[in-house]
């Protein structure tokens, strides 16, 4: 049973998408910016990139904040860094105790014969 | 952080009771938890588990003979950093028996602080760098 991926793929999932990480560097590298400055001089519509930054915002990797009338997108990667560091490591230590288990009750069923 | 739960589970060969005794017991755990397991299987006990050379401090928060074991561990020094563990026995689907993990990081703190301080830089710069893979071929 492989549950508890949910972050890895949620992170390989929404950077899979040229555009969301394109939105991401730009948001990394310049600070917080409209949707409407975002689409600025790109080929896809500021429908489409309002669409791609509420994914980023669902993944944790972008918050909203309010300024005036203009909502700003700004990056956040450290939460699902975060989740991401944590499976990576914690869980492969249980798949290698619960297999240490199945064969100590192995080795058991074995005397046990 | 539901996100960051593990869910791990293993069938085995041997009943409920028999598997119980791995899992309910000091001697049992340390037979496969971790390399040293210094703390008494009881509600409220206190003690260490050691794995690689790792001490990690663990408190005994539930019991529930033959069925289910909840503990919290963390690093020595740092319980805000822990996570909770409840280790769960069931008849299984055949004439054996299931074993199901689930570990939950603490809710009030990042689960990052818990991890090495290698492995943290390592998963910022994969997250930056599949993000600036992403700028130049765009």
């Amino acid at each position: 049973m492989t549950d508890g991926q949910g972050a890895l793929d949620t992170l390989f999932g929404v950077l899979a998408d040229p555009t969301r990480r394109s939105l991401l560097t730009r948001l990394l590298e310049h600070g917080p910016a409209s949707a409407t400055r975002l689409a600025e001089g790109s080929p896809v519509t500021r429908q489409a990139v309002t669409k791609h930054l509420r994914a980023l915002v669902d993944a944790d990797l972008a918050t909203t904040q309010r300024e005036g009338r203009e909502v700003l997108y700004r990056a956040t990667p450290e939460p699902l860094a975060e989740a991401v560091a944590w499976l990576v490591e914690a869980a492969p230590a249980w798949d290698d105790r619960l297999d240490r288990l199945r064969r100590r009750t192995k080795d058991r069923t074995r005397h046990a014969d | 952080m539901e996100r960051t739960t593990i869910h791990r589970s293993v069938e085995l060969e041997v009943e409920p009771a028999e598997a119980w005794e791995l899992v309910g017991e000091r001697e049992g755990l340390e037979q496969w938890l971790a390399d040293e397991v210094a703390v008494d299987v009881a509600p409220g006990a206190e003690g260490t588990v050691t794995d690689d050379g790792t001490v990690r401090k663990v408190r005994i928060e539930r019991v529930e003979p033959g069925r289910e074991l909840v503990f919290r561990w963390w690093p020595d020094g740092d319980e805000d950093q822990g996570s909770s563990v409840v280790i769960s026995v069931s008849p299984g689907d055949g004439s054996g028996s299931a074993v199901r993990v689930i570990e939950v990081p603490h809710a009030s703190t990042g689960p990052l602080a818990a991890c090495s301080t290698s492995l943290r830089w390592e998963v910022r710069a994969l997250v930056l760098w599949t993000c600036s893979a992403g700028a130049l071929v765009r």
